[in-house]
C-alpha cells in the first residue's frame, strides 16, 4: 500500500513540475509574442539599462560558450579514457618534482577550477604526494590548453599577458604546495571526510564529483559508440554544472559593468595597491570558470593598471567563492584558510610590484 | 519492492527533458543569430565560425538525453537548468539591438585601445572614429583644418554646449564586455535637435570648441546626413 501511494506520488510531482516549467515558458513566450505585435517599437522604449546588461551579458555567454564546450567535451574524454591510476604511478615523490608535475599536470588534465578540484581529491585519496594535489588544484585552472588558448584569443596580441598569467599561476601553486607540503604530518591537512577511497563517495557541496564516481564504476561501457555517449552525456551534466557560473558571473559581470560609472570604478582603481584589491575582490566575487575570466579581464583593461588585472586572472582561477565551498570537501578548514591565505598574499604582492616596477 | 516498482513506472524524465530543450534552444537562438547576422551585435566577427561550430555541437548533444525522457530520473532539475534558461530566453525574448547612446557615459572620452596604432596615412576623410581617436591622441596639433567624413550613432550629453552633439562610436576587441566608446563633438546648428541613437554620417574639418574651460577638438560639421543603422555597428581595432 504504501509503496503504491509512494510511487503515485513521485510520479504526481514528475508531472506537476513538467507543466509548471511548460507553463513558465509559454508565459514568457506568450508575453514576448504580445508585445512584438502590441507595439514593435515599444521595445525600443524598454530601459536602456536592461538593453545595455542584456547586451554585455550575451556577449560575454556567447563568446564564452564554445570554450566552455571544448572543455567539458575533453574533460570528459579524459575522465572516460584515462584513469587517475595510470597518471599516478608516474607520479614523482620527492617534493619539489611532484609539486611540479601537479602544476604542469593540467596540461594533462585541462579542466577548469570545478574539475580540478574533484580530481586532486581523487589523486590525493589514492596516494599521490600533497604537495602535487595542493600545485595541481592551484595550478590547473590555468595552465592547461584551453585557459591558454581562450587567455591568447581574449588578449590578442598580447603574448606577455598569456606568460605572465601562466608562468605566476605555476609558480604560486609550487611554492603553496612545497610550504604545506613539508607538513610532519600531511594526512592532517586532509578533511577527515576525505576516504581512502572514493569510488562510493558522494559528497554533498559537489554533486559533479559523484557524478564522476558514478561513471567510474560498475557500468564502464565497452564499445566504442558507448564510451562516445558517456562521453556525451558527462560532458553534458558538467555542461550544465560550469554553465551556471558562467551564466550568474556573466550577469554579474554585466550588471556591475552598467551599475557602476566607469568614473567611480576609476577613482577607486587607481592607486597601484587598490586597484589590485578591488580587482582580486572582484574576482573572488565573480567567481567566474577560468576558461572565461578572460574575457571578463579584458574589460578591465582600459580602465584598471595591468599588475590589478594580472591578479586578477591568476586569482580569480585559484580562490573564489564556490572554489573555496569546494577545496572544503578536500582540505581540513585551516588548510583551506592558508591556501586562501597565501595565494592572495603572493598574488597581491606581485600585482603591486607589477604595477610600481612596470 | 520500491525501488523495484520505481524503476518499472514509465515516468517522464524532467531533468532529461530540460536537458534536450535547453541545449536544443540555445544552439536555435544562435544560429537564427548568425544566420540574421545579429550575432555581431554580441561579439566580434572574427569569432562567429566558433560560435557556429558551439551551436552545432550543441544541437548534436541535444539528441544524447532524448534516450532518458522515459527513463526513471537519476537526478532532478538542478540550478543548472534553470540558469541556463536566463541566456536562453534573453536571446530569444529582447530583440537584437547593439550597445547604444544609452550605455555610453559621458566619461567615455576617447578611450585609448591597447595595441591599436595611429594611422600612418594622411588621407583622413577615410579614417574612422577610431582612426580619428587615436590619430589625435598622438599628433592631435598636425590635424587642424582636415578634412572629416565619419559615421557614429548620436551622443546627446547631459550638459551638450548648444549647437553641438556627440557623433559616438562602439570599439569591440573580443565581445560587447569589452566595449570602449569613441566619440567626437560636433559643431552643428541643429545639433540639439537631433535624437540620441540616430545613425549619422558626418562631414566637414576638423577645429575645436571650448568646453569647461579647456580646448578640445570637435568637427565643424559642413553636412549631418541621417543613414540606416549599418551592418557592423562596432569598430574593431
Amino acid at each position: 500500500m504504501r509503496s503504491q501511494s509512494l510511487v503515485f506520488a513521485s510520479r504526481h510531482t514528475a508531472w506537476l513540475k513538467l507543466f509548471i516549467a511548460i507553463g513558465i515558458m509559454l508565459a514568457l513566450v506568450s508575453i514576448g509574442l504580445f508585445l512584438l505585435w502590441a507595439d514593435a517599437t515599444r521595445f525600443s522604449m524598454l530601459d536602456a539599462w536592461t538593453q545595455t546588461v542584456t547586451a554585455i551579458f550575451l556577449g560575454i555567454f556567447i563568446e564564452a560558450l564554445p570554450f566552455l564546450l571544448a572543455g567539458v567535451v575533453v574533460s570528459s574524454i579524459i575522465h572516460q579514457f584515462l584513469t587517475v591510476e595510470q597518471i599516478q604511478r608516474i607520479c614523482p615523490r620527492s617534493p619539489i618534482l611532484a609539486a611540479g608535475a601537479g602544476a604542469l599536470l593540467g596540461l594533462l588534465f585541462p579542466v577548469c577550477e570545478c574539475g580540478s578540484i574533484p580530481a586532486a581529491r581523487q589523486l590525493i585519496a589514492k596516494g599521490a604526494p600533497v604537495p602535487m594535489g595542493i600545485a595541481f588544484v592551484l595550478a590547473a585552472p590555468v595552465v592547461n590548453p584551453i585557459v591558454i588558448i581562450s587567455t591568447w584569443v581574449a588578449f590578442a596580441g598580447r603574448p606577455d599577458i598569456v606568460l605572465a598569467r601562466v608562468g605566476l599561476s605555476a609558480l604560486i601553486a609550487v611554492v603553496i604546495g612545497l610550504v604545506l607540503g613539508t607538513h610532519p604530518h600531511p594526512e592532517r591537512l586532509m578533511a577527515s571526510s576525505l576516504p581512502a577511497d572514493t569510488d562510493h563517495d558522494h559528497a554533498p557541496t559537489c554533486s559533479h564529483d559523484g557524478h564522476h564516481d558514478h561513471d567510474a564504476g560498475n557500468d564502464q561501457p565497452v564499445t566504442f559508440i558507448g564510451r562516445a555517449w558517456s562521453v556525451l552525456q558527462h560532458a553534458i551534466t558538467e555542461l550544465f554544472e560550469m554553465g551556471r557560473y558562467l551564466v550568474v558571473g556573466g550577469l554579474i559581470a554585466a550588471i556591475l559593468q552598467t551599475a557602476i560609472p566607469k568614473a567611480a570604478l576609476l577613482s577607486i582603481g587607481q592607486g597601484p595597491l587598490t586597484s589590485v584589491l578591488v580587482l582580486m575582490t572582484l574576482a573572488v566575487l565573480l567567481s567566474i570558470c577560468s576558461t572565461v575570466d578572460a574575457f571578463v579581464a579584458l574589460s578591465f583593461m582600459g580602465t584598471f593598471q595591468f599588475g590589478a588585472v594580472l591578479a586578477f586572472l591568476v586569482f580569480g582561477p585559484m580562490i573564489d567563492i564556490k572554489s573555496v565551498l569546494m577545496l572544503g570537501t578536500t582540505f581540513s578548514r585551516r588548510t583551506v584558510a592558508l591556501i586562501t591565505v597565501l595565494s592572495f598574499l603572493m598574488v597581491l604582492l606581485v600585482g603591486v610590484v607589477t604595477n610600481i616596477y612596470l | 519492492m520500491l525501488a523495484q516498482s520505481r524503476q518499472n513506472i514509465r515516468t517522464i524524465n524532467a531533468a532529461a527533458v530540460a536537458e534536450c530543450a535547453i541545449l536544443a534552444g540555445i544552439a536555435v537562438m544562435l544560429l537564427a543569430k548568425v544566420a540574421s547576422g545579429t550575432i555581431i551585435y554580441y561579439i566580434n566577427p572574427r569569432w562567429v565560425p566558433l560560435v557556429t561550430a558551439g551551436a552545432i555541437i550543441l544541437l548534436i548533444a541535444a539528441v544524447v538525453p532524448v534516450r532518458d525522457f522515459w527513463r526513471a530520473p537519476q537526478r532532478r532539475i538542478q540550478s543548472g537548468h534553470i540558469l541556463l534558461c536566463i541566456p536562453l530566453l534573453l536571446g530569444i525574448i529582447l530583440p537584437a539591438r547593439p550597445l547604444g547612446a544609452g550605455a555610453f557615459a559621458d566619461s567615455n572620452q576617447n578611450t585609448v585601445i591597447p595595441g591599436m596604432l595611429a594611422p600612418s596615412d594622411d588621407d583622413t576623410v577615410k579614417w574612422n572614429l577610431l582612426q580619428w581617436s587615436t590619430a589625435l591622441s598622438v599628433r592631435g596639433d598636425e590635424l587642424a583644418g582636415q578634412p572629416i567624413d565619419v559615421t557614429g550613432f548620436v551622443y546627446q550629453e547631459r550638459e551638450q554646449a548648444s549647437g553641438t552633439f556627440s557623433v559616438a562610436r562602439y570599439v569591440i576587441i573580443c565581445c560587447t564586455a569589452d566595449s570602449n566608446g569613441v566619440r567626437l563633438p560636433v559643431v552643428w546648428s541643429e545639433g540639439a535637435s537631433l535624437e540620441s541613437d540616430q545613425w549619422v554620417t558626418v562631414r566637414g574639418t576638423l577645429g575645436t570648441i571650448e568646453k569647461d574651460g579647456r580646448t578640445i577638438p570637435a568637427i565643424l560639421a559642413s553636412a549631418v546626413t541621417h543613414i540606416d543603422r549599418p551592418e557592423h555597428p562596432y569598430l574593431y581595432p
